[in-house]
């Protein structure tokens, strides 16, 4: 997540001058185990019977949907929607199930890691410490933080910080103006020559092993995109950050799994993500200018770029045992502007994924086909669902019982993972983020709206930039022949 | 200390969270069991009554089909047609007690078609309209119980696909029905079997020209309709229970009576024979007069049945069942239970040897339980005694008493004369034919009823004749007197010997 342009947001004791990842974390649980899906942490009693129920809860949804074909009838727009939905949120359980991360194999190419900031005053400091931290022989590791016009202190900031460490360790960046997101990462690639690039959001933090092991996937030369598993830092901040703590282990740890298993991570998020300059050198170009219905793309830089590599032919991976710690937002209205640009960015780069997916990884496109076509009515059927009671004068109890039972199983997946209390949140979170669904339409309608919409009236927007002559140098690309 | 509180309170909150939890999501997920299983009831196990002590069991007539209509069997009606199951198993009970078999829709038409058939000594048939779901869950075990087949009217529209909740049959319940080799199935109708607007009423919509579009029905749109829906009830049967039906039931038991077109009564038939029914049962509802068991003499497109309502007992449906069978005039009369009408005091006195009747006034002794359809060519004997100037001895033919009409033909046996009179329905009686006899204590009477001729000999005397109305073609004989003041008349050894 881009926080730009940052206003407050993050408490004071967080921004305070720390300097090891260690302690930035410490409102949070120590860092889970690493290791496969399901075995992040000792299982308890409890934890297997979590597991054990939410394996009860997929068996009674497989019935339902079994019942749901032979019974087939009556309204078949409902019953198919029934049907294709609940078998999507089937498969992901079914397909999680089969995750592993990639094998450590020893693997070590040179890494450079990308930190595009914006007004982030002393943070970028903390984020560049926090690079330096990591476990990760040093002549091989470079860091690119870029200042994208940065009408704070951020520059400053940033040389301060570079300067206590060796020459050429912590490269600095300055683009002169704001030119946004997409132009400080597009000029921190183009600064460096490493073969893997890692991209690294100026509020968040990888745990010290992280690079090591995100870079591991690599070993497949196939691979053009690994995703890490980022947690929320300050889940502890209060209600909404304890439902989004759960939302992103979830996501992460179902979705993003399920999705690795077919090899088409639909997006590796910004936070926290490594992709092999092979596969985004050729695209840098139309990434960091891309149009979408007559106007330049500001937000959704992380969708869009893993969508182009899948455009591509290179498979994007999620490795969970490279992690990294992020800020969430701890405000309702940051929250649903947050909320909004990502559902504008999902709202343009599904339909964009779905267009090429069908040759570019095959195997996705069910999955892919099911969850744009769904994602897109599921706000429309929420509202139908609500209005039933109304117009129809009977309230659709399978619906909504159906939701609670997908709830539950995601808190219950959440429980058997971890034993952290936040379990309740997930619960609470499913139907938080349900109600807040038809957003989606909001999001549709504004989708040529490029403002980040947390800015106040006097910063303008960034002024895209216009498209500069190509000036790369010849990538190297020992990882993918390693 | 409140550190331990603190603890206590965390591990409260904690079991109270997770027990919510737990409690809620059992809950969802029986709702989600209960909403989402198909509806597929299981056959309930049948219900078996005690074997009744019957105080009569009802004839044994060869060629005679007894035939019940009942609707649902449930304790939880639906319908308020529907039996009780214990009153079905009764009712079951007795008619194994009584000895009756079940036959299938085959024989029936063989028998209509004068073809010679098999039947048990006491045939019955069973039949089941309206397609009601207990067929499946209640009635097909009970009938498995003891022993009997059944049919099933199905109003093939109402039929539902498996799984979907309904009072009515499933397609598959259907199959399933049919694979128990116990059912067979007609129509009733596909989707005609409703009551539906007629001008300023309504009426039933198969045998009615409907109000539809603001306009009233023409007799072709009427026959489109009746025609178009037949079809598809026979299309139906056909993919469902893999044929055709050869049985219409008519829903509410109406083929046309009351029809607001003459050619409707006349054209339905011709329909539902050209849809490839060979046969049409009506006697659905409550039998208000007089039911008769099937024959091969029963009018082939308004076959008689005996409708079962929720009300009637064991006992009540064996006295209709008796009432229905259509007896031969037996060779002596004695054989039958001679009683007075209803709250009249005569006597009337059976034995061996004969029949004495003592009454004040104008009495008839009859049996009124037995069904006279079929006495219709016989010749009647006995010799009447007591008769003198102020008594005269009475003979009935041809009473409505069993047959369901109103009136009867009498032969009046006086001191010196004999008359042949006629009544119909309330209308005054009428002497159609008298002559003088001789006077005597013990007199012969020779009683020949053919058709729609009555001949009545007295020894010494010329044969007196009559022509009786065409509407009093059948019926029973009764025994009587009519006089100013008491007295007795006997009928000694009456008997009976019927022909062709």
């Amino acid at each position: 997540m881009y926080q730009f342009p940052r206003q407050g947001g993050v408490a004071p004791a967080e921004r305070g001058a720390v300097t090891t990842p260690a302690s930035y974390l410490s409102p949070a649980p120590p860092p889970p185990r690493n290791g496969r899906l399901y075995r992040t942490q000792r299982r308890g009693v409890l934890a297997v019977l979590a597991l054990v129920t939410v394996g009860a809860i997929c068996a009674l949804i497989a019935w339902h949907i079994g019942i749901k074909v032979s019974y087939l009838r009556g309204n078949l727009f409902a019953a198919g929607y029934t049907i294709v939905v609940s078998s999507y949120v089937l498969s992901r359980f079914a397909l999680a199930a089969f995750y592993r991360p990639p094998r450590d194999v020893g693997l070590e190419p040179a890494v450079a890691i990308v930190v595009p900031a914006y007004n982030e005053g002393e943070a970028v400091a903390r984020t560049i410490h926090a690079c330096r931290e990591l476990d990760y022989p040093g002549h091989k590791l470079e860091i690119v933080v870029v200042n994208d016009g940065s009408s704070d202190d951020t520059w400053q900031q940033m040389i301060e910080a570079a300067g206590r460490y060796p020459a050429g360790a912590v490269r600095c960046v300055d683009l002169g103006s704001n030119q946004g997101k997409r132009a400080a990462m597009a000029a921190g690639i183009r600064a460096t020559t490493a073969e893997i690039l890692v991209f690294v959001d100026s509020d968040s933090m990888p745990a010290p092993d992280a690079i090591r092991r995100l870079v591991q996937g690599f070993a497949d030369p196939n691979v053009g995109a690994i995703s890490g598993l980022t947690y929320v830092r300050n889940a502890y901040a209060n209600t909404l950050t304890r439902m989004q703590a759960t939302r992103y282990y979830i996501s992460f740890q179902l979705l993003k799994s399920a999705e690795s298993v077919l090899g088409a991570v639909t997006c590796c998020s910004g936070c926290f993500a490594a992709y092999r300059r092979e596969a985004v050198a050729p695209l840098l170009e139309r990434w960091e200018h891309q149009r979408f219905l007559g106007v330049e793309c500001t937000y959704g830089d992380d969708r869009a770029l893993t969508n182009r590599v899948i455009r591509a032919g290179w498979t994007a991976k999620y490795d969970s045992r490279a992690e990294a710690w992020t800020d969430a937002p701890d405000q309702y209205g940051k929250f649903f502007k947050q909320q909004l640009r990502w559902k504008k960015s999902w709202s343009r780069e599904g339909p964009l994924l779905l267009g090429h997916i069908w040759r570019s990884r095959t195997r996705a496109l069910p999955a892919v086909f099911v969850q744009t076509l769904a994602g897109l009515l599921s706000p429309v059927v929420l509202l139908y669902s609500l209005v039933q009671p109304l117009t129809h004068g009977r309230f659709p109890v399978v619906y909504f019982v159906g939701l609670y039972l997908i709830s539950g199983a995601y808190a219950l997946l959440y429980r058997a993972l971890r034993d952290d209390g936040l379990w309740p949140y997930a619960f609470l979170g499913a139907f938080f983020y349900i109600t807040f669904s038809p957003q989606l339409l909001w999001a549709i309608l504004r989708i040529r709206d490029g403002k980040w919409g947390t800015r106040d009236t006097s910063n303008p927007t960034p002024t895209p930039p216009r498209p500069r002559a190509a000036g790369r140098a010849a990538e190297p690309a020992v990882a993918r022949h390693a | 200390m409140r550190e331990r509180l603190r603890l206590l309170a965390g591990g409260a909150t904690r079991l109270v969270t997770g027990a919510l939890a737990v409690a809620t999501l059992g809950a969802a997920v029986l709702a989600w069991v209960e909403l989402s299983r198909p509806f597929d009831p299981e056959q309930i196990a049948a219900r078996i009554a005690a074997t009744p002590a019957l105080d009569r069991v009802p004839a044994a007539v060869q060629g005679a089909v007894t035939v019940l209509t009942y609707h649902g069997v449930s304790d939880r009606p639906t319908e308020s047609s529907a039996v009780s199951r214990q009153t079905f198993a009764e009712h079951l009970a007795a008619l194994r007690a009584a000895g009756y078999e079940t036959v299938r829709l085959d024989d029936i038409d063989a028998m209509l078609s004068g073809e010679r058939v098999d039947l048990p000594d006491r045939a019955l048939l069973l039949t089941f309209d309206g397609g009601s779901l207990t067929d499946w869950t209640t009635v097909d075990p009970m009938l498995a119980t003891y022993g009997y087949s059944a049919v099933a009217f199905v109003p093939t529209g109402r039929i539902v696909q498996p799984g979907t909740p309904s009072t009515y049959l499933s397609t598959r319940q259907l199959g399933r029905l049919r694979d128990t080799g116990r059912w067979e199935f007609g129509s009733r109708s596909h989707a005609l079997d409703t009551m539906a607007p007629v001008p300023g009423n309504i009426r039933p919509a198969l045998t009615h020209r409907l109000v539809d579009d603001g306009g009233w029905e023409t007799i072709e749109q009427w026959r489109a309709r009746v025609r178009a829906d037949l079809d598809r009830s026979q299309q139906q049967l056909r993919s469902g229970v893999g044929g055709p039906a050869t049985a219409f039931a008519y829903p509410f038991g109406d083929w046309g009576l009351t029809a607001n077109d003459p050619k409707i009564r006349a054209e339905l038939s011709d329909l539902l024979a050209e849809a490839g029914f060979r046969f049409a049962f009506v006697g659905e509802g409550v039998p208000t007069g007089h039911v008769d068991a099937l024959t091969d003499h029963s009018p082939q497109w308004r076959l008689p049945r005996i409708g079962v309502r929720t009300t009637t007992s064991a006992e009540r449906l064996m006295e209709m069942i008796y009432r229905a069978q259509p007896i031969l005039p037996p060779a002596q009369l004695t054989a039958l239970s001679w009683s007075p009408p209803p709250g009249e005091a005569v006597r009337c006195v059976s034995t061996a040897a004969g029949v004495t009747v003592r009454a004040a006034g104008y009495s008839l002794c009859e049996d009124r339980d037995i069904n006279t359809t079929r006495w219709t060519n016989y010749d009647l004997a006995t010799t009447v005694s007591g008769v003198d100037r102020r008594c005269t001895a009475i003979v009935a033919v041809r009473t409505g008493t069993g047959t369901g009409h109103y009136g009867r033909v009498e032969i009046a046996l006086g001191n010196a004369n004999v008359a042949i009179r006629q009544q119909i329905l309330s209308q005054p009686r009428v002497t159609l034919a008298s002559g003088a006899v001789k006077p005597g204590a013990r007199r012969s009477l020779d009683i020949v009823v053919h058709n729609r001729t009555v001949i009545v000999t007295v020894p010494g005397a010329r044969p007196v004749r009559a022509t009786i109305d065409r509407r009093l073609a059948i019926g029973g004989v009764a025994l009587g007197l009519e006089t100013a003041r008491d007295c007795s008349v006997g009928f000694a050894s009456p008997r009976m010997v019927a022909y062709r």
